[in-house]
């Protein structure tokens, strides 16, 4: 049995998907919900003010897809497609509404921001070695990512981060975007990419890290 | 440390790396004293370590909840649709 | 070409995590900017102590970096049997009586010939260990150069991790220098002790 590569996998997943959704099938639509929903929830909060204005982006991306469906010609995948369609309904309703936050400004949420609490290394004047650990992580058991509370812990510190830095790591690591899908859907540059997904991991870290100690055995 | 071989990377400066790291994203030289450090280092290890099993736990959320209400509102939109299927 | 390599267990790549067939030619995707086939010459060896140490060939340009060789075509070839666990252990003891007589040398320079003789008269590690931890470090860098060995005796007892006391080491020889490229000529010094060690001849 010859193995597929993940592109191969990907596309014929998606003509799976296609053909299934074409000829109306719901399930095949609810399974294609589930999946991208709640990332395209985050991927338009990046663009619009409110919650409640991004729930409406969002439904009116699902009605553009299904509008396009017919003409789709499978040129991207279908993930990029959709979050294409989403990105645009997303930047039009976020250029209407007076309170929205240009993206490009987004990358300089917090600007010095350091990915590990400094307290935890060696102050720079420390006799010896400034700048290493003095409060070191200490590995994770497996058994503890595997279970239900470590998933909640990242998917609630996703949800806590600021909108630049949510839309980012849902793109690259919720739903497995190169970081050239990610800058087209998001309007950023890849270097401003990389500093919002470094920020956004690091946060996220941090928080399963504090999940993780809280939940030891004392 | 850094005043007596200050080419010689901190753990410090080593998180702050690590995403560009993943990403392929650093200069040869960078790489280089990020994998000298990664060599002695069990600290910085860890915290790889830690950053690789992050972001994995963050793919295992492709599936998630979608509310009821915007669940149904979708279904409608859908079977609306549907009805326009040749 | 042939030249060194150290592995991490069962001939895997330290940072890539690629796992080598002795024998079966890899070819590097993109030579440029470190994505080629990486090996160490004799005097690269203590900046990349791991488990396995392979001898390895190399084809076609080879491009010489500070602290590794990069080529675009390389293969394992046998293993350097002389290096395992107490072999690694070894280093890391020479490395920790480095840190020692580094850190004795510049307290016998600097006035502090009494601390400085206390410091080189043990010969093991637990006698070692213990004696540093009876000392009460002096102020300055004397203080300093006193934690080098402090720090190697020490952290070597506890995790026995020899890469840490090569670091160590090298860092207090760029202390005692005070010049930062001390570390680099260190590095070289412990790699051609463990070359000798190993019998690894130059490539």
């Amino acid at each position: 049995m010859v193995e597929q590569t993940a592109l191969a996998r990907t596309i014929s997943d998606d003509e799976r998907v296609l053909a299934a959704l074409r000829v109306g099938d719901e399930q095949a639509f609810l399974v294609l919900v589930q999946r991208l929903h709640p990332s395209m929830l985050h991927v338009a909060l990046a663009f619009v003010p409110s919650r409640a204005v991004a729930e409406e982006v969002v439904q009116e991306a699902w009605l553009g897809v299904l509008k396009g469906l017919a003409q789709f010609e499978g040129r991207s995948s279908l993930r990029r497609w959709i979050f294409g369609i989403l990105s645009n309904c997303a930047r039009t309703r976020g250029a209407r509404e007076a309170r929205s936050v240009p993206l490009s400004s987004l990358g300089a949420e917090d600007d010095s921001e350091p990915a590990v609490d400094p307290s935890r290394f060696r102050p720079p004047d420390h006799s010896h070695w400034p700048g290493h650990w003095s409060s070191p992580p200490t590995p994770w058991p497996e058994e503890q990512l595997l279970r239900r509370e470590a998933v909640e812990a990242v998917e609630r510190a996703i949800q806590d981060l600021p909108p630049g830095q949510r839309a980012v790591i849902t793109l690259r690591d919720i739903q497995g975007c190169e970081s050239a899908e990610v800058c087209d859907v998001l309007g950023i540059s890849e270097g401003n990419q990389r500093v919002l997904l470094h920020r956004a991991r690091s946060k996220v870290r941090a928080h399963l890290e504090r999940r993780l100690q809280a939940e030891k055995p004392r | 440390m850094t005043l007596r071989a200050p080419e010689q990377m901190t753990c410090r400066e080593f998180v702050e790396l690590v995403t560009e790291y993943l990403e392929g994203a650093l200069s040869l030289e960078d790489r280089t004293r990020f994998e000298h450090h990664l060599v002695f280092c069990t600290w910085c290890v860890d915290y790889l370590q830690q950053m690789r099993e992050t972001l994995r736990a963050a793919g295992r959320l492709r599936e998630s909840d979608v509310p009821e209400n915007a669940k149904e509102k979708l279904l409608r939109a859908f079977r609306q649709w549907k009805r326009g299927i040749p | 070409m042939i030249a060194y390599k150290f592995l991490r267990v069962g001939a895997v790549g330290p940072f890539t995590g690629h796992r080598w067939s002795p024998g079966t030619w890899v070819d590097a995707a993109d030579v440029h900017e470190g994505l080629g086939v990486h090996a160490c010459r004799v005097s690269d060896l203590a900046f990349w102590i791991g488990e396995e140490l392979w001898r390895v060939e190399l084809q076609g340009h080879v491009w010489e970096r500070a602290t590794q060789i990069e080529a675009a075509r390389g293969r394992l070839l046998d293993r350097v049997a002389g290096w395992d666990g107490k072999a690694r252990t070894e280093f890391g003891l020479h490395c920790v009586f480095q840190a020692r007589d580094i850190a004795a040398a510049a307290l016998r320079g600097l006035g502090f010939a009494d601390l400085a003789d206390r410091l080189a008269l043990p010969g093991t590690l637990p006698e070692l260990a213990a004696t540093v931890r009876s000392i009460e470090p002096p102020d300055g860098f004397a203080g300093e150069m006193f934690g080098y060995a402090r720090d190697a005796a020490i952290a070597f007892s506890m995790t026995g991790n020899a890469a840490e006391s090569s670091f160590i080491a090298s860092v207090a020889n760029a202390a005692a220098r005070g010049d930062p490229s001390g570390f680099g000529e260190e590095k070289r010094r412990q790699s051609h002790w463990l070359a000798e060690r190993l019998a690894a001849p130059e490539a």
